[in-house]
């Protein structure tokens, strides 16, 4: 019995260190985020490099905040997710209440389609959106961006929202009815407050998706009109050198509101991921 | 008496389905579209005639885009399999009897995933040099590697490093998935097992896999349709240096000479290719939606 239990106590024990492995595998190119970070230049380029450093600086946030173009990229993805993620939550819970509440045809069909759109790779999308935006104008502007990045958050939302909505007891809008509420009336002002908290974590879920996006923005914007943050971390190298103080204090600054919108949310994430609603 | 038009149902849902309708066929279909539409032209959309599958063929005769194609088929093997396994595992271990804090674990292994793509592959780039890169300092003072591994800037061991990341990147969400349906078998199951007289490995054999078969599908197809797709990653660490080029970075490159045959036909082949794994990992999502 004694021995057992010693048994069962080492491989406790060994479980645990290789969880904290793992774990050590996950946060430290983190933690050489923010080292790096708060590095003099000279301390950056140190070979061999250290984890500790000797001197702690912000001169490289300085930098960033003073001598670069984060600062109008970052209100650029900030204007950019929001109206994608608002025009996001609008059309597509909409469309996802209609699909979690009435028959019509072809909605099997759409429903499909949706959750399909959600892996189209964007590499594909990207030549025809760029010359259909070019032609009106749109290439490089904040709107055109944000439409771009409709392509990834109108399908999301629609389909979390569809989940969403489906929970809803229909009892509930049917009492609403006799009471003579229109359809629209009973959205507005009974489902969707109950549903606040869900939807708002859909919209977060587009923000972050749009914020992030990487490919559509490298070709859909050229200039600070509409330059996002995912872009804009290139500035601090050339050819030749990479600054990576700059660059690294940088990446927090970009990486700083998506964490904290995250933590907000991990619930509903977490759950909507599990339900096949996914980021491509 | 004559059937109407729209049913009743239909006149209330048009209003709510329309306008996201229109704006999916604006930016989704329509571009889908047009791409199509350029891969058999002969020189871009509108400007001359059917082409046939003359770019199609020529595709398959450029070498470029068979090394595209096996540098898909290389990245995408790895990746999966190795992120599923050790996604799993992770999953494994947390779910563990007698392990505390589990959603703290869970939480602490899930934070990579949520870090912007860029950055991921800007730290990781910075990670990965080779002379006074941190990687290189921690192998070379554990004495597994006795001099500096050039991981960027060597065909030999640039897939290698771009693999790591991916699978750094994306078995969280593997650990995330399976973690979730670890906490849905009934734990019945496993009393009747422990009366049965069953080890651990006829357990996870006969009641653990069977019951996780379907996450599991969406798991590899998930990772399956990540891999196919990937851009920025890749771009960012190497920009397709170093034999690293797949179809995504092809695209992106035909695209900026624009040399639009070229690149629209490789679109529709990388459209083909991820959308049959959609179509599965749809099939699946839908199905579990209905139990």
């Amino acid at each position: 019995m004694n021995a057992q239990m010693v048994k069962r106590r080492i491989r406790l024990v060994l479980i645990y260190a290789v969880l904290v492995l793992l774990v050590l595998l996950t946060l430290l190119p983190l933690g050489w985020i923010v080292s790096t970070s708060l590095k003099p230049s000279t301390e950056v380029f140190a070979n061999p490099p250290y984890w500790i450093p000797k001197q702690i600086t912000f001169s490289n946030y300085t930098n960033v905040f003073t001598g670069s173009s984060i600062p109008i990229a970052f209100l650029n993805s900030l204007i950019i997710a929001l109206l994608c993620s608002v025009m996001a939550l609008v059309l597509g819970s909409m469309a996802g209440y209609a699909f979690a509440r009435f028959q019509f045809r072809g909605k099997g069909f759409l429903s499909l389609f949706m959750l399909l759109s959600q892996m189209l790779p964007l590499t594909v999308l990207m030549i025809p959106l760029y010359y259909m935006e070019n032609r009106v104008g749109l290439v490089d502007t904040k709107f055109g961006m944000a439409a771009a990045h409709l392509v990834i958050a109108l399908p999301l939302v629609t389909w979390m929202s569809k989940g969403y909505f489906k929970g809803i007891p229909r009892e509930i809008e049917e009492a609403a009815m006799v009471d003579g509420c229109s359809t629209f009336q009973n959205l507005m002002f009974i489902v969707v407050p109950l549903l606040r908290p869900a939807l708002a974590a859909t919209g977060i879920y587009a923000f972050i998706s749009s914020w992030n996006e990487y490919a559509l923005a490298n070709v859909l914007t050229r200039s600070e009109a509409s330059r996002t943050v995912p872009l804009a971390l290139n500035d601090f190298s050339t050819f030749f050198k990479v600054n990576w103080g700059d660059t690294m204090a940088a990446a927090v600054v970009i990486t700083l509101p998506i964490i904290v919108v995250f933590l907000s949310v991990q619930k509903q994430f977490v759950e909507g991921l599990a339900s096949g609603a996914v980021k491509g | 008496m004559r059937k109407p038009l729209l049913t009743k149902d239909e006149k209330k849902a048009i209003p709510f389905v329309l306008p996201g309708v229109l704006v999916t066929a604006l930016l989704i279909v329509y571009p889908l579209v047009y791409i199509f539409v350029m891969s058999f032209s002969e020189n871009g959309v509108g400007q001359s005639g059917f082409a046939g599958f003359t770019n199609y063929i020529r595709l398959f005769h450029n070498p470029q885009f068979t090394r595209a194609v096996s540098n898909t088929l290389i990245w995408t093997g790895y990746t999966v399999v190795i992120s599923f396994f050790l996604g799993f595992a992770m999953a494994l271990l947390i779910h563990m009897k007698g392990i505390r804090l589990k959603g703290i674990w869970r939480s602490l292994l899930f934070i990579a995933w949520i870090i912007p793509g860029v950055v991921k592959a800007t730290a990781w780039k910075w990670l990965f040099t080779t002379d006074g890169g941190m990687v290189n300092h921690l192998l070379m003072s554990l004495k597994l590697i006795s001099g500096p591994v050039p991981w960027l800037t060597s065909p030999a061991w640039a897939k290698t490093a771009l693999i790591i990341v991916q699978i750094w990147a994306t078995a969280p969400y593997v650990m995330l998935m399976m973690t979730a349906g670890l906490q849905q078998l009934p734990a019945d199951l496993y009393e009747s097992a422990d009366l049965d007289g069953a080890n651990g490995f006829d357990k996870m054999l006969h009641i653990t896999l069977p019951m996780l078969k379907d996450v599991s599908f969406i798991c590899l197809l998930m990772l399956l349709v990540w891999a196919i797709n990937e851009f920025a990653l890749i771009w960012t660490m190497t920009s397709g240096g170093q034999n690293t080029t797949t179809l995504s970075l092809l695209i992106y490159n035909q695209f900026k000479v624009l040399n639009l045959n070229f690149a629209s036909a490789s679109a529709v082949m990388q459209l083909c290719v991820s959308m049959i794994f959609a179509v599965l990992y749809t099939r699946l999502v839908l199905k579990e939606e209905k139990q």
